[in-house]
């Protein structure tokens, strides 16, 4: 079964999302299935991003970071993330490796100790950077991490109104994602994501993410050019905004090993 | 051991001035900027006395062609009261340049090695700037050739290491009172060639699953000198015309007055000092011409580290085999640090940290991590202002003390940072001459600003 680089998977950048099926977890996969595989070989990718962090409390605070994604055979696929701003932390740099059997690895290279650290999969929960996007949101998500269940039919949420869109449940199958269980939004037409809803497992909703601005590259690749991920109890909102997103730059395999971490800045 | 002498450490590596050409002809809007400006205040507590300094860093980078890097780190400070940190240095200055498996780099660079918390160990590349900080954490640039083949999670790194620079250490003024003069002048270096002196070093990392494996060899002089009481150059004492002599006992009693069949009769007699007499004069000149000289010896070091990680728990190992001219020794440091995310139902995360450290060789310095363990901990509130705190004590089992530290940080809006760190020892022999730490606590705090 391949993994799926969904939408949230890498902040919508890696992919997105199709079907016809007999049972409703059935459907589910189907429809996920259909999104990877139109977001398929991509090839690689890289783009830059602003994050505007607002705590709830009328604070703001800013976050610059440029991305870059490699797409390789099956499930893997490698990504790099550095930080540009605050500048305190500029240099600070996040590589995960997803493996054909969608397994990973992620480290953090600290510049101002030249340190590189291994985070382990259990830390991936936590906020990256102050943001209300996690660690995990910047690593390839596969399909076999979740089990899939078709709930309805609807209209699309607001960023895509007056499309038809296909509500799935996505279960993690590890604990330690820090929810229980997302609905997720994607459109009839192009299997795109347009929200995502966080349940805990007491069911009550704890962040919301949402896309719009989507846009097609290549012909093929839909990319949304803003994201928004809310926190329903705190009131905390970080909103992701992609820039000069460009496929086929020409990156190899070695830009993302682990020993040119430190010379990504 | 009296080795051939290696002139002061030059701060400016060779190549920095190609690589500062370099990057002016590259003009600032190719070149990435980064300059941080800092004030410091520091407080010895125990001493009822303070220090304050101002500092700045910048950071040039430029990549002239794809795949070619050229990094400039620049670090310069006045501090109002210990001459030892009003300096500049070029931290990193170095060429880099990628091609396949390959990278290269050439220049004053700094690498780390390791993965323990109390202590640094088998990190040996680079020299430590212990006035800028005691903890030894702020490394100086070493100029140096490297060769890294690198696959996706693997490397063998190859350096030739030219030039020696010596520790820095904290000078009159600073938070140490030593209990005799340092002698930075007179210091010592075992070192075969002078000027065409070149260490080596090897690296090899890898991951086996959740096990992280490093290898490391090094053969040079060792980053870590020994201070060791001599009696000045010009005392008067035997051995000490051209340079200080460190062979104290011998030279001492050498100095004594010669000794004949009359002598017993003559003190008898109260012609001639006493014996108890002469040891007291001698001890007393000895005293005055006592200076601290720092002694480097060449050696060879094999280091392993070792990390294995599960869920939130990650075990991790340092260990080290030296071997100087005069001695073998191991030392080892063996812990864990298990994280507790989302602290209470916040996004806080708080990492426990115990490590048991271990140290065979024989020396003042060492002494601190002889026989030690070190409790502590790494509170992350992951919020915006990316606040955060390391704190822990390192308690000597042989009853020589404990060392107290908390660093924290926080930063204020989007280009300001405030920190502190806070060390206090406690519980060692006030007496001994050799705990020049006793009276080094200190409480800093450091406003920075970046642009």
């Amino acid at each position: 079964m391949k993994p799926l680089p969904l939408a949230i998977a890498l902040l919508g950048l890696f992919a997105t999302l199709p079907a016809r099926a007999e049972t409703p977890e059935q459907k589910g996969l189907a429809i996920i299935q259909d999104a990877e595989k139109r977001g398929e070989n991509f090839g690689d990718l890289s783009a830059e991003a602003q994050m505007l962090i607002r705590n709830g409390r009328g604070g703001e605070a800013r976050r610059s970071l440029k991305i870059a994604l490699l797409d390789l055979p099956g499930a893997a696929s490698k990504s790099l993330t550095v930080v540009e701003a605050p500048k305190d932390v500029k240099g600070t740099a996040l590589l995960t490796h997803t493996a054909a059997d969608a397994s990973d690895q992620q480290w953090i290279y600290l510049p101002a100790a030249g340190r590189t650290k291994r985070i382990a999969s259990s830390g991936r929960s936590g906020p990256f950077m102050g943001s209300e996007f996690s660690f995990d949101d910047f690593s390839a998500q596969s399909t076999e991490r979740y089990r899939y269940k078709w709930l309805r039919a609807a209209p699309c949420p607001a960023p895509a109104q007056g499309e038809r869109c296909d509500l799935i449940e996505r279960i993690p199958k590890e604990s330690g994602s820090g929810y229980a269980r997302q609905e997720i939004w994607m459109d009839q037409a192009q299997r795109r994501l347009y929200q995502a809803d966080y349940y805990d497992a007491q069911n009550q909703r704890i962040k919301t993410l949402t896309a719009e601005g989507y846009r097609q590259y290549q012909g093929r690749f839909w990319r949304a050019d803003r994201l928004l991920m809310s926190n329903a109890r705190t009131g905390a909102s970080t909103s992701l905004e992609w820039s000069d997103i460009r496929f086929g730059s020409g990156l190899r395999e070695a830009d993302f090993d682990l020993n040119r971490l430190g010379s990504a800045r | 051991m009296a080795g051939p002498r290696l002139s002061r450490p030059r701060p400016v590596p060779g190549p920095a001035l190609t690589l500062l050409l370099a990057l002016a002809a590259a003009g600032p809007a190719a070149a990435d900027l980064d300059l941080r400006l800092e004030t410091e205040t520091r407080l010895f507590t125990a001493q009822s006395r303070g220090d304050a300094a101002v500092a700045a860093g910048l950071r040039a980078s430029h990549a002239p062609r794809p795949g070619e890097q050229l990094v400039l780190e620049a670090f310069v400070r006045a501090d109002a009261r210990e001459d030892a940190r009003s300096r500049a240095d070029l931290r990193e200055a170095y060429y880099e340049a990628q091609a396949g498996l390959l990278t290269t780099r050439l220049g004053a660079r700094r690498v780390y090695w390791g993965v323990a918390e109390s202590r640094h160990l088998v990190d040996t590349l680079n020299q430590s700037d212990l006035a800028d900080d005691l903890d030894g954490e702020t490394k100086l640039g070493q100029p140096m050739l490297e060769f890294v083949f690198g696959g996706e999670t693997t490397a063998l790194s190859l350096y030739a290491l030219p030039g020696f620079r010596e520790r820095r250490l904290p000078g009159p003024g600073g938070p140490i009172v030593y209990p005799f003069p340092l002698a930075p002048e007179e210091t010592r270096i075992e070192a075969g060639a002078g000027l065409l002196h070149a260490d080596y070093a090897a690296r090899a990392s890898g991951q086996f699953g959740d096990l992280d494996l490093a290898l490391s060899w090094f053969d040079g002089i060792g980053r870590e000198p020994d201070i060791l009481p001599c009696l000045r150059q010009g005392s008067g004492f035997p051995g000490t015309e051209d340079e200080a002599n460190c062979a104290l006992l011998e030279s001492v009693t050498a100095a004594a007055p010669r000794r004949n069949l009359l002598t017993p009769l003559l003190q008898a007699l109260g012609l001639a000092p006493s014996n108890a007499e002469i040891a007291a004069e001698l001890e007393q000149r000895a005293y005055a011409n006592l200076v601290l000289v720092p002694v480097y010896q060449r050696e060879r070091r094999l280091g392993l580290e070792a990390q294995y990680i599960h869920e939130a728990l990650a075990l991790k190992f340092e260990g080290l085999v030296r071997d100087t001219r005069s001695a073998r020794s191991y030392a080892a440091v063996a812990g864990f640090e298990y994280n507790l995310s989302g602290l209470f139902g916040s996004a806080q995360d708080l990492g426990l940290i115990v490590e048991a450290l271990r140290d065979t060789q024989p020396g003042l310095l060492s002494a601190r991590y002889d026989h030690e363990v070190f409790l502590g901990g790494r509170w992350s509130l992951n919020d915006v202002a990316g606040s955060q705190a390391l704190g822990g004590v390192l308690i000597d089992s042989t009853g020589a003390g404990q060392t107290w530290s908390l660093e924290a940080s926080r930063r204020l809006g989007d280009d300001w940072k405030l920190g502190l760190r806070l060390r206090a020892f406690t519980g060692g022999d006030p007496s001994d001459l050799a705990n020049v730490v006793k009276d080094a606590d200190e409480l800093r705090l450091t406003l920075e600003r970046y642009f």
